[in-house]
Protein backbone atom coordinates (compact mmCIF):
# COMPACT_ATOMS: atom_id res chain seq x y z
CA UNK A 1 0.00 0.00 0.00
CA UNK A 2 1.33 3.23 -1.15
CA UNK A 3 2.22 5.80 1.57
CA UNK A 4 -0.25 8.47 0.50
CA UNK A 5 -3.23 5.78 0.95
CA UNK A 6 -1.87 5.03 4.65
CA UNK A 7 -1.79 8.32 5.92
CA UNK A 8 -5.95 8.60 4.16
CA UNK A 9 -6.35 5.34 6.34
CA UNK A 10 -4.83 6.85 9.19
CA UNK A 11 -7.05 10.28 8.66
CA UNK A 12 -9.90 8.22 8.45
CA UNK A 13 -9.59 6.12 11.58
CA UNK A 14 -9.18 9.56 13.49
CA UNK A 15 -12.61 10.82 11.63
CA UNK A 16 -11.64 13.41 8.62
CA UNK A 17 -14.43 13.68 6.57
CA UNK A 18 -12.11 14.78 3.75
CA UNK A 19 -9.66 12.00 3.77
CA UNK A 20 -12.43 9.65 3.58
CA UNK A 21 -14.33 11.76 0.62
CA UNK A 22 -10.57 11.91 -1.15
CA UNK A 23 -11.06 7.39 -1.02
CA UNK A 24 -14.75 7.26 -1.87
CA UNK A 25 -13.38 9.81 -5.60
CA UNK A 26 -10.81 7.43 -5.86
CA UNK A 27 -12.65 3.97 -5.73
CA UNK A 28 -16.18 4.70 -6.15
CA UNK A 29 -15.68 3.66 -10.11
CA UNK A 30 -14.15 0.40 -9.71
CA UNK A 31 -16.62 -0.28 -6.79
CA UNK A 32 -19.68 0.11 -7.79
CA UNK A 33 -19.13 -1.22 -11.25
CA UNK A 34 -17.62 -4.43 -9.18
CA UNK A 35 -21.21 -4.59 -7.27
CA UNK A 36 -23.03 -4.07 -10.45
CA UNK A 37 -21.20 -6.71 -12.24
CA UNK A 38 -21.50 -8.88 -9.29
CA UNK A 39 -25.77 -8.27 -8.02
CA UNK A 40 -26.64 -7.26 -11.49
CA UNK A 41 -29.05 -4.67 -9.72
CA UNK A 42 -27.74 -0.86 -10.74
CA UNK A 43 -29.93 0.54 -8.18
CA UNK A 44 -29.02 -1.57 -5.29
CA UNK A 45 -25.10 -0.63 -5.94
CA UNK A 46 -25.08 2.55 -5.35
CA UNK A 47 -26.69 1.55 -2.06
CA UNK A 48 -24.08 -1.15 -1.01
CA UNK A 49 -21.40 0.79 -2.46
CA UNK A 50 -22.37 3.42 -0.20
CA UNK A 51 -22.80 0.82 2.58
CA UNK A 52 -19.35 -0.63 1.63
CA UNK A 53 -17.98 2.99 2.68
CA UNK A 54 -19.49 3.47 5.52
CA UNK A 55 -17.87 0.07 6.96
CA UNK A 56 -14.81 1.46 5.94
CA UNK A 57 -15.43 4.53 7.77
CA UNK A 58 -16.43 2.46 10.93
CA UNK A 59 -14.01 0.50 11.02
CA UNK A 60 -11.16 2.40 9.58
CA UNK A 61 -9.04 2.08 13.02
CA UNK A 62 -9.40 -2.15 12.85
CA UNK A 63 -7.68 -2.17 9.27
CA UNK A 64 -3.88 -3.55 9.05
CA UNK A 65 -2.31 -3.22 6.42
CA UNK A 66 -1.73 -7.41 5.94
CA UNK A 67 -3.21 -6.77 2.34
CA UNK A 68 -3.66 -3.35 0.48
CA UNK A 69 -6.51 -0.81 0.77
CA UNK A 70 -7.83 -2.26 -2.36
CA UNK A 71 -8.06 -5.47 -1.02
CA UNK A 72 -9.35 -5.09 2.25
CA UNK A 73 -12.58 -2.74 0.31
CA UNK A 74 -13.28 -5.41 -2.34
CA UNK A 75 -13.45 -8.42 0.48
CA UNK A 76 -16.31 -5.83 2.22
CA UNK A 77 -17.91 -4.98 -0.51
CA UNK A 78 -17.92 -9.23 -1.90
CA UNK A 79 -19.30 -10.44 1.77
CA UNK A 80 -22.04 -7.68 1.48
CA UNK A 81 -23.05 -8.52 -2.25
CA UNK A 82 -23.08 -11.93 -0.87
CA UNK A 83 -25.47 -10.92 2.20
CA UNK A 84 -28.02 -8.74 0.07
CA UNK A 85 -27.98 -12.02 -2.52
CA UNK A 86 -28.53 -14.30 -0.10
CA UNK A 87 -31.17 -12.56 2.05
CA UNK A 88 -33.07 -11.74 -1.64
CA UNK A 89 -33.26 -8.23 -1.06
CA UNK A 90 -32.78 -8.03 -4.42
CA UNK A 91 -34.36 -9.38 -7.84
CA UNK A 92 -30.59 -10.46 -9.79
CA UNK A 93 -31.94 -7.87 -13.04
CA UNK A 94 -29.09 -7.72 -15.37
CA UNK A 95 -31.72 -5.76 -17.99
CA UNK A 96 -28.75 -2.80 -18.03
CA UNK A 97 -25.58 -3.99 -16.84
CA UNK A 98 -24.71 -6.18 -19.69
CA UNK A 99 -24.99 -3.83 -22.56
CA UNK A 100 -22.03 -3.53 -24.56
CA UNK A 101 -20.39 -0.19 -25.03
CA UNK A 102 -20.46 1.69 -28.10
CA UNK A 103 -17.03 0.79 -29.04
CA UNK A 104 -17.76 -2.76 -28.74
CA UNK A 105 -20.61 -2.27 -31.19
CA UNK A 106 -18.56 -0.82 -33.99
CA UNK A 107 -15.80 -3.38 -33.20
CA UNK A 108 -18.55 -6.22 -33.59
CA UNK A 109 -19.92 -4.65 -36.77
CA UNK A 110 -16.77 -4.25 -38.31
CA UNK A 111 -16.17 -8.06 -37.98
CA UNK A 112 -19.67 -9.26 -39.00
CA UNK A 113 -20.79 -7.09 -41.56
CA UNK A 114 -24.16 -8.14 -41.47
CA UNK A 115 -27.43 -6.34 -42.08
CA UNK A 116 -28.66 -7.40 -38.96
CA UNK A 117 -25.70 -7.07 -37.30
CA UNK A 118 -27.90 -4.69 -34.68
CA UNK A 119 -29.99 -7.94 -33.70
CA UNK A 120 -27.01 -10.08 -33.43
CA UNK A 121 -25.11 -7.43 -31.02
CA UNK A 122 -28.29 -7.23 -28.97
CA UNK A 123 -28.52 -11.38 -28.88
CA UNK A 124 -24.64 -10.91 -27.99
CA UNK A 125 -25.53 -8.85 -25.45
CA UNK A 126 -28.26 -10.74 -24.12
CA UNK A 127 -26.59 -14.45 -24.37
CA UNK A 128 -23.10 -12.53 -22.59
CA UNK A 129 -25.36 -11.42 -20.00
CA UNK A 130 -27.29 -14.98 -19.54
CA UNK A 131 -24.04 -16.90 -19.37
CA UNK A 132 -22.74 -14.58 -16.63
CA UNK A 133 -25.89 -15.04 -14.61
CA UNK A 134 -25.21 -18.86 -15.15
CA UNK A 135 -21.74 -18.93 -13.48
CA UNK A 136 -21.98 -20.08 -9.54
CA UNK A 137 -21.22 -17.26 -7.61
CA UNK A 138 -17.33 -17.86 -7.02
CA UNK A 139 -16.82 -18.28 -10.63
CA UNK A 140 -18.23 -14.76 -11.33
CA UNK A 141 -16.59 -13.09 -8.20
CA UNK A 142 -13.22 -14.78 -9.39
CA UNK A 143 -13.40 -13.79 -12.81
CA UNK A 144 -14.79 -10.14 -12.19
CA UNK A 145 -12.22 -9.46 -9.64
CA UNK A 146 -9.52 -10.70 -12.30
CA UNK A 147 -10.96 -8.91 -15.39
CA UNK A 148 -12.81 -5.66 -13.98
CA UNK A 149 -11.00 -4.94 -10.70
CA UNK A 150 -7.33 -5.62 -12.19
CA UNK A 151 -6.80 -8.06 -9.11
CA UNK A 152 -4.00 -10.86 -9.08
CA UNK A 153 -4.74 -14.60 -8.72
CA UNK A 154 -2.87 -13.67 -5.02
CA UNK A 155 -5.30 -10.98 -4.06
CA UNK A 156 -8.28 -12.83 -5.35
CA UNK A 157 -6.88 -15.87 -3.28
CA UNK A 158 -6.73 -13.74 -0.21
CA UNK A 159 -10.36 -12.49 -0.74
CA UNK A 160 -11.70 -15.50 -1.02
CA UNK A 161 -9.56 -17.52 1.55
CA UNK A 162 -8.54 -20.08 -1.05
CA UNK A 163 -5.27 -20.90 -2.89
CA UNK A 164 -3.67 -19.49 -5.80
CA UNK A 165 -4.52 -22.47 -7.86
CA UNK A 166 -7.81 -22.66 -6.97
CA UNK A 167 -8.29 -19.18 -8.06
CA UNK A 168 -6.95 -20.16 -11.39
CA UNK A 169 -9.11 -22.75 -11.52
CA UNK A 170 -12.14 -20.90 -10.71
CA UNK A 171 -11.40 -18.56 -13.59
CA UNK A 172 -10.57 -20.69 -16.34
CA UNK A 173 -13.75 -22.48 -15.38
CA UNK A 174 -15.74 -19.33 -15.69
CA UNK A 175 -14.21 -18.68 -18.50
CA UNK A 176 -14.81 -21.75 -20.33
CA UNK A 177 -18.34 -21.59 -19.09
CA UNK A 178 -18.84 -18.32 -21.05
CA UNK A 179 -17.31 -19.70 -24.03
CA UNK A 180 -19.25 -22.98 -24.26
CA UNK A 181 -22.18 -20.73 -24.12
CA UNK A 182 -20.95 -17.85 -26.68
CA UNK A 183 -19.75 -20.21 -29.13
CA UNK A 184 -22.13 -19.28 -31.45
CA UNK A 185 -21.80 -15.69 -31.18
CA UNK A 186 -17.79 -15.81 -31.50
CA UNK B 1 2.98 -30.63 -18.25
CA UNK B 2 2.87 -32.97 -21.13
CA UNK B 3 -0.77 -33.34 -22.79
CA UNK B 4 -3.18 -31.11 -24.16
CA UNK B 5 -5.49 -31.89 -21.08
CA UNK B 6 -3.19 -30.15 -18.92
CA UNK B 7 -1.91 -27.32 -21.22
CA UNK B 8 -5.58 -26.31 -21.51
CA UNK B 9 -6.38 -26.23 -17.87
CA UNK B 10 -3.60 -23.70 -17.48
CA UNK B 11 -4.14 -21.46 -20.78
CA UNK B 12 -6.53 -18.85 -18.33
CA UNK B 13 -3.05 -18.22 -15.88
CA UNK B 14 -1.11 -18.05 -19.12
CA UNK B 15 -2.95 -15.47 -20.93
CA UNK B 16 -3.41 -13.50 -17.46
CA UNK B 17 0.51 -13.53 -16.95
CA UNK B 18 0.37 -15.33 -13.53
CA UNK B 19 2.90 -18.10 -14.78
CA UNK B 20 6.20 -18.50 -13.97
CA UNK B 21 8.14 -17.95 -16.73
CA UNK B 22 9.38 -21.38 -17.28
CA UNK B 23 5.83 -22.61 -17.69
CA UNK B 24 4.95 -20.32 -19.80
CA UNK B 25 7.92 -20.89 -22.21
CA UNK B 26 6.47 -24.46 -22.06
CA UNK B 27 3.37 -23.68 -23.20
CA UNK B 28 4.24 -21.33 -25.86
CA UNK B 29 6.37 -23.79 -27.54
CA UNK B 30 3.43 -26.59 -26.89
CA UNK B 31 0.55 -23.95 -28.75
CA UNK B 32 3.47 -23.56 -31.92
CA UNK B 33 2.80 -26.72 -32.22
CA UNK B 34 -0.93 -27.70 -31.53
CA UNK B 35 -3.40 -26.11 -33.65
CA UNK B 36 -6.35 -27.58 -31.17
CA UNK B 37 -4.72 -25.79 -27.81
CA UNK B 38 -4.03 -22.81 -30.10
CA UNK B 39 -7.54 -22.87 -31.28
CA UNK B 40 -9.15 -22.99 -27.95
CA UNK B 41 -6.26 -19.97 -26.42
CA UNK B 42 -7.94 -17.89 -29.25
CA UNK B 43 -11.83 -18.66 -28.16
CA UNK B 44 -10.71 -17.77 -24.76
CA UNK B 45 -8.99 -14.47 -25.18
CA UNK B 46 -12.05 -13.64 -28.11
CA UNK B 47 -14.26 -14.44 -24.78
CA UNK B 48 -12.00 -12.04 -22.55
CA UNK B 49 -12.35 -9.91 -25.39
CA UNK B 50 -15.86 -9.71 -25.45
CA UNK B 51 -15.79 -9.14 -21.66
CA UNK B 52 -14.06 -6.01 -22.38
CA UNK B 53 -17.34 -4.47 -24.35
CA UNK B 54 -19.51 -4.67 -21.52
CA UNK B 55 -19.77 -1.13 -20.54
CA UNK B 56 -18.99 0.56 -17.54
CA UNK B 57 -21.23 2.15 -15.05
CA UNK B 58 -20.55 5.40 -13.99
CA UNK B 59 -21.48 6.73 -10.33
CA UNK B 60 -24.56 9.37 -10.07
CA UNK B 61 -23.12 12.76 -9.93
CA UNK B 62 -25.02 12.16 -5.91
CA UNK B 63 -22.64 9.36 -4.95
CA UNK B 64 -20.68 11.21 -3.18
CA UNK B 65 -22.69 13.62 -1.06
CA UNK B 66 -24.81 10.66 -0.42
CA UNK B 67 -21.83 8.68 0.65
CA UNK B 68 -20.23 11.51 2.96
CA UNK B 69 -24.32 12.60 4.16
CA UNK B 70 -24.75 8.77 5.15
CA UNK B 71 -21.28 8.77 6.97
CA UNK B 72 -22.22 11.89 8.50
CA UNK B 73 -25.49 11.25 9.63
CA UNK B 74 -23.60 7.82 11.20
CA UNK B 75 -21.14 9.88 13.04
CA UNK B 76 -23.77 12.02 14.34
CA UNK B 77 -25.84 9.46 16.04
CA UNK B 78 -22.57 7.82 17.41
CA UNK B 79 -22.13 11.32 19.02
CA UNK B 80 -25.53 11.62 20.90
CA UNK B 81 -24.88 8.13 21.81
CA UNK B 82 -21.40 8.88 23.17
CA UNK B 83 -21.84 12.17 24.38
CA UNK B 84 -25.63 12.45 25.61
CA UNK B 85 -27.79 9.05 25.47
CA UNK B 86 -24.90 6.88 27.57
CA UNK B 87 -24.46 9.63 30.02
CA UNK B 88 -28.29 10.55 30.54
CA UNK B 89 -28.97 6.61 30.71
CA UNK B 90 -26.20 6.59 33.61
CA UNK B 91 -27.69 9.12 35.39
CA UNK B 92 -31.03 7.76 34.85
CA UNK B 93 -29.44 4.67 36.18
CA UNK B 94 -27.97 6.91 39.35
CA UNK B 95 -31.70 8.37 40.04
CA UNK B 96 -33.31 4.95 39.48
CA UNK B 97 -31.54 3.81 42.35
CA UNK B 98 -31.42 6.57 44.55
CA UNK B 99 -35.72 6.34 44.40
CA UNK B 100 -35.86 2.52 44.81
CA UNK B 101 -33.56 3.22 47.71
CA UNK B 102 -35.70 5.53 48.89
CA UNK B 103 -38.75 3.82 48.40
CA UNK B 104 -37.26 0.67 50.65
CA UNK B 105 -36.41 3.13 53.51
CA UNK B 106 -39.75 4.01 53.89
CA UNK B 107 -41.53 0.72 52.84
CA UNK B 108 -43.46 1.30 55.85
CA UNK B 109 -44.79 4.07 54.90
CA UNK B 110 -45.90 3.81 51.90
CA UNK B 111 -47.62 0.15 52.37
CA UNK B 112 -50.15 1.75 54.52
CA UNK B 113 -53.42 1.19 53.15
CA UNK B 114 -54.60 4.28 50.94
CA UNK B 115 -58.09 4.31 52.09
CA UNK B 116 -56.58 5.51 55.44
CA UNK B 117 -55.96 8.86 54.23
CA UNK B 118 -59.35 9.36 52.79
CA UNK B 119 -60.84 10.88 55.69
CA UNK B 120 -58.35 13.93 55.70
CA UNK B 121 -59.82 14.54 52.04
CA UNK B 122 -63.43 14.09 53.10
CA UNK B 123 -65.59 16.90 53.06
CA UNK B 124 -68.30 15.75 52.04
CA UNK B 125 -71.82 16.26 54.28
CA UNK B 126 -72.49 13.18 56.38
CA UNK B 127 -75.32 11.72 54.20
CA UNK B 128 -73.88 11.95 51.46
CA UNK B 129 -73.55 8.92 49.03
CA UNK B 130 -69.53 9.80 48.68
CA UNK B 131 -69.55 9.73 52.35
CA UNK B 132 -71.40 6.29 52.70
CA UNK B 133 -68.92 4.87 49.62
CA UNK B 134 -65.61 5.66 52.10
CA UNK B 135 -67.29 4.20 55.15
CA UNK B 136 -68.38 1.42 53.36
CA UNK B 137 -64.62 0.98 51.80
CA UNK B 138 -62.96 1.62 55.08
CA UNK B 139 -65.62 -0.90 57.16
CA UNK B 140 -67.20 1.58 58.81
CA UNK B 141 -70.57 1.06 59.99
CA UNK B 142 -73.08 3.16 58.57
Amino acid sequence: MDELEENLIAEIARGNLSAFREIVECYQSSLLNYICRYTGDRAAAEDIAQEVFLRVFKNAKEYRPLSSFKTWLFKIATNLCLNELRDNKMQRNTLDIFELNEAGFVALAEKRQSPLRELENRELSFALKKAFKSLPENQRVALLLHKYSGFSYLDISQMMNCSISAVESLIHRARQSLRKQLTPHL
Amino acid sequence: MKDCKEIRERLSAFIDNELPLSERMLIERHLHQCPACTQEEIYLRQVIALMDDIRDEIPSRLFIPATIHRVSAWKRCEYVKGHILMPALTVLRSVFSVVLWLLEANADRIRTPFNAYLRSFDDFPPESLSSVYISLIQGESI
